[in-house]
């Protein structure tokens, strides 16, 4: 059965079906983070004593996660604007790319958890654990929806990888606009 | 029958006094304590979510008026 507007964008909504389900689903997961924000700042607010960020945590490590998801997020971009087995190639940088953060992130915990610094150690610290902790599963998502794009390219239509990888773009920039936001929250303010 | 409950509660905060090991705090939301840290804290965390739905209804609402001006106008 062949799915109605996959590849085609509808008269009313002038987007792909694909597209449209997307930003719903980054709509939802907006609505996910934002509850952790507004936890963030009530905790925050109401704690007498927040340590800074930086005295804590690597923020040379988060600088370069930082940088390595915008690699992500930019690769992503690039399958968009390009043909299928190009598109494929670009998907499979990304996916080094987001290995590559999830090992650094994985470093960072261990030498954060090493030197006793763990979720039950402090608020702060079981909210850094929380959000970036829940961002990284993001990741993980991210990294299997890119192998599947990946595995998909020689089995379907070049419109259907088309929409696949417009997708993955959108999601990309969500996953990257949030570690921005983390980032600035656990490890600058 | 009011005076019995008026005796237990002065049976219960004595209780409580005597035997609470830790500090017993009033919550500063159903008190309105004003200059609470909590209360800010609570007036913060309000303001992040009411933002964030903002930002996720407004688009909403500005798809369904796009898509019902194109049902009114399919070529718009």
């Amino acid at each position: 059965m062949i799915i109605p507007y996959t590849t085609e964008r509808r008269a009313d909504t002038g987007m792909t079906n694909v597209t449209l389900g997307m930003w719903l689903f980054i709509a939802s997961e907006v609505m996910l983070f934002g509850a952790l924000f507004s936890a963030y700042a009530l905790l925050r607010v109401s704690a007498t004593d927040w340590p800074p960020g930086r005295d804590l945590l690597n923020l040379t490590i988060g600088a370069v996660n930082t940088v390595v998801l915008a690699g992500v997020t930019a690769s992503a971009w690039r399958a968009r604007r390009s043909p299928g087995p190009q598109a494929g190639r670009w998907l499979a940088i990304g996916v080094l790319l987001a290995l590559a953060f999830l090992g650094l992130k994985g470093w960072e915990y261990s030498s954060e958890l090493g030197a006793g610094l763990r979720p039950a150690t402090s608020t702060f610290l079981a909210m850094y654990f929380t959000l970036t902790g829940l961002h990284a599963l993001h990741v993980v998502a991210g990294i299997i929806a890119n192998v599947w794009a990946i595995a998909g390219i020689s089995r379907v239509t070049d419109a259907m990888t088309a929409g696949r990888t417009r997708s993955l773009a959108l999601y990309w920039v969500f996953v990257d606009i949030v570690w921005l936001i983390i980032f600035g929250l656990m490890y600058l303010l | 029958m009011t005076s019995t409950r008026g005796i237990a509660r002065i049976g219960l905060t004595l209780g409580m006094a005597a035997f609470a090991d830790v500090a017993l705090l009033a919550c500063p939301i159903c008190f309105q304590i004003e200059d609470a840290h909590v209360t800010s804290g609570i007036r913060a965390a309000v303001g992040v979510l009411m933002g964030v739905t903002i930002v996720v209804v407004a688009p909403v609402v500005a798809f369904a008026i796009r898509i019902s001006r194109r049902q009114r106008n399919p070529g718009a």
